[in-house]
């Protein structure tokens, strides 16, 4: 029987993951339509359009991060 | 080094006859970045373009045409030809030559492509035709008769009984008919065709049998099919024997008009012209004496200014100096990611280029996160053939951060985490998957071990988000310095100090604070001697930093706070990242090298596994490349070029003239 301490711990990391992940996908799926609105019109925005689209990817490190704090270090 | 090169203006005053000449020497200086004319002085407005260029723009037209209907692409492999060649060439009128040579081949065979479409079109129409028993004269010519030709949907037979004088010939499918009633019918008729879904089609003019006339239409068509394999022949031998030309007296051209539009970017008046330029200070005294060589001083050259990189210097000239071009001096190695600046933004006269910078710390993040030995191996290849054989910039930039990083990948992967394809030298964590000893089955000896540090991206994780985080905080740190060495540059030492290194000192506080107050929580240690120390020195940092901020930004500098933590805390990625490809090789290698090659055995289960471990790697390296390269990238970017950079700057653009295939030859004016 595995304690029901270590099943929470991997529950919230799981939340802490999937949450974060929904959260970056959001922000990218609109600033990414935007960046290839704007490539559109204009080919050499590709650059910032990249950047800027893995901007929102932060907040899902984030998450990675207290994940990967719960399961190794709590 | 970091600073653009210092620019000096240059005002080139001559009488107006002078002036082909004088740009002429001015596109052979290859320095002197032209600044529009813009201003609206008594006496003085924009230039009218030089005499010869019409002429020139018209032949230019006229190549491009024909490189265009030669579809001429790449030429760029041929050895390239004298200007002055090409241009005896020009002026002898080869290109009008050419061009009626060329254009009388593609008219003729414009006429016959024309023409056989015609013949098909008409064989089309006959040959329903053919179908019935009539010659083509019998289908016209009446006066008391109104014939009706086309295609029915059914047979029409009974529905034409009630009109009596008629006479229909239909074919043997009975889905074509050629009617014929009398004149008064004709409405009777139309309503009985009508409803068997009558189309009226046209019957093309001529005599005799249409069977004959579809006979006599291919047999033309043939013979002008083998008149246009004849033109296209032609066409080909006029494109081999003149591509070359074609091409190279479209640069020549091109050059020439851009030359004879100089004018329309500078001042002149009835008489005299002025130019105003910008060049780069360590070749000044050397341009100018090569403008009054080559102009025998027939053109007085001054010297206006040097400009300093102070930015209120910019406020004391008229409004079309302001703005220096930069001529970014980044040596060979910075050079390489000069692109990458670029995507962000052209650095200003004032300020540093970041390009070196990202020169050193892209490619060395890439390598902690890339981490590996073997895939590290793969990406000085594949870095070293791009930089090599690719020509693009975007292509290049990728191909020097490969490489780069490549080599910071193999130390790191050797010395930090002692690792390749995802398998440790020697394993000292879990038996999950075998290390390479076990791979190769044989003992390294104790130097292997001794070298690596042996930390596992996967159980060491305490450490790796240690070990980014200071790595951020330096990384920020040096940000800040450049921002300091900006600010001085650009405003003096008091703005640097108020806004520069007040906020070093929140970033070093603030990382000493968070260190002991996390030190204090975790490890229940209680607060003295060391620790206490740097907790008390680490707010008092803070707050200075803050005040000074807080006289600059108002209460906005407290809201940037949380901002200083994310920053440092989005390095943490280096650790995730790290994480998430040994990972993902973890899982590819206990599929291969256990479940499959262990778990099925034999010579199958060793090919099968090899497979998937190299389809796995593959994954995991092109994965690799896109993630490492753009987070590694975005920390450049969004953390540590925010510290600094403001960007906006226009890029150094000298005159000359850009060959590729012509040749210049320097004693030709």
């Amino acid at each position: 029987m595995v304690d029901i301490g270590v099943g929470l711990i991997a529950i919230a990391a799981g939340l802490a993951v999937g949450l974060t992940g929904l959260a970056s996908a959001i922000a990218e799926k609109d600033i990414g339509a935007a960046a290839v609105g704007a490539m559109t019109e204009d080919v050499s925005l590709f650059g910032k359009g990249l950047i800027l689209t893995v901007l929102p990817e932060t907040i899902v490190i984030f998450g990675l991060v207290i994940a990967i704090l719960l399961i190794f270090v709590m | 080094m970091l600073l653009p090169e210092s620019m000096s203006r240059i005002v080139i005053a001559g009488s107006r006859n002078r002036l082909p000449e004088t740009i002429e020497a001015v596109y052979r200086l290859e320095r002197a970045h032209l600044i529009d004319y813009s201003a609206d002085d008594e006496g003085f407005s924009i230039g009218a373009p030089l005499p010869n260029g019409s002429k020139a723009s018209e032949r230019l037209l006229k190549i491009r045409a024909m490189l265009n209907e030669l579809s001429i692409k790449d030429v760029s492999n041929r050895s390239p030809i004298s200007a002055k060649e090409v241009r005896h060439l020009i002026e002898s009128g080869s290109v009008e030559q050419l061009d009626e040579e060329l254009f009388a081949v593609l008219d003729h065979r414009n006429k016959i492509v024309q023409e056989i479409a015609d013949l098909e079109s008409t064989a089309k129409d006959l040959e329903p035709l053919a179908q019935l028993p009539l010659t083509l004269d019998m289908y016209r010519g009446y006066e008391s008769l109104r014939p009706f030709v086309g295609r029915v949907r059914h047979d029409p037979a009974e529905l034409l009984r009630e009109i009596e004088e008629k006479e229909f010939f239909l074919s043997d499918d009975g889905k074509f008919i050629a009617l014929f009633v009398r004149k008064s019918d004709e409405d009777a008729a139309q309503r009985a065709l009508s409803k068997a879904g009558f189309v009226e089609t046209p019957v093309p003019e001529g005599e005799g049998s249409p069977q004959d006339m579809i006979v006599s239409r291919a047999s033309k068509a043939e013979a002008l099919k083998a008149e246009l394999a004849d033109a296209d022949t032609k066409l080909e031998v006029l494109k081999e024997r003149h591509m070359s030309f074609v091409a190279s007296t479209e640069e020549e051209l091109a050059i020439e008009v851009e030359k004879a539009e100089t004018p329309l970017r500078i001042a002149t008046s009835e008489y005299s012209f002025l130019m105003d330029a910008w060049v780069p200070t360590v070749d000044l005294e050397m341009s100018v004496a090569m403008l009054e060589q080559a102009l025998q001083g027939h053109v007085s050259i001054d010297v206006a200014e040097t400009r300093s990189r102070k930015l209120h210097d910019e406020e004391h000239v008229e409004k079309r100096f302001h703005k220096v071009p930069s001529k970014s001096s980044n040596g060979r190695y910075g050079k390489q990611f000069e692109y990458l600046t670029s995507l962000m933004s052209t650095p200003r006269y004032q300020e540093s280029d970041p390009s070196f910078l990202i020169g050193i710390f892209l490619p060395m993040f890439f390598g902690i996160m890339l981490g590996d030995l073997g895939y590290a191996i793969v990406f000085i290849a594949a870095g070293y053939y791009g930089m090599k054989n690719w020509g693009s910039e975007e292509a290049k930039a990728v191909s020097s951060l490969m490489f780069f990083g490549g080599i910071w990948g193999a130390i790191f992967g050797v010395f930090m985490y002692g690792e390749m394809f995802g398998m440790h030298f020697i394993d000292h964590h879990h038996a999950m998957i075998p290390d390479w000893q076990a791979m190769l089955g044989m003992t390294f000896p104790a130097w292997v071990d001794n070298m690596t540090m042996g930390i596992s991206k996967l159980d060491d994780v305490t450490l790796m988000l240690k070990l980014s985080v200071y790595i951020g905080i330096f990384h920020l740190f040096i940000g800040y310095i450049v921002g300091v060495f900006n600010m001085n540059t650009q405003h003096g030492f008091k703005h640097a100090l108020v806004e520069k290194i007040s906020w070093i000192m929140v970033l070093i506080g603030l990382s000493g604070l968070a260190w002991a107050v996390t030190t204090i929580m975790f490890s229940g240690v209680s607060p003295e001697g060391m620790l206490l120390y740097v907790l008390v020195v680490g707010a008092v940092l803070m707050l200075a930093g803050l005040a000074m901020v807080y006289t600059v930004e108002g209460i906005n500098a407290i809201l940037e706070i949380p901002g200083v933590v994310g920053n440092i805390l989005s390095y943490t990625r280096l650790a995730a990242i790290a994480m998430s490809k040994a990972g993902m090789a973890l899982a590819f290698n206990y599929i291969s090298i256990i479940m499959i090659a262990g778990g099925l055995g034999g010579v199958l289960g060793l090919v099968f596994g090899f497979l998937i471990f190299l389809v796995g790697h593959l994954l995991v390296w092109v994965l690799a490349l896109i993630s490492c390269g753009l987070h590694g990238l975005r920390l450049q970017y969004v953390e540590f070029m925010t510290k600094f950079f403001v960007g906006g700057g226009d890029p150094y653009q000298p005159l000359r003239a850009k060959r590729q295939l012509t040749r210049a030859i320097e004693t030709e004016v």
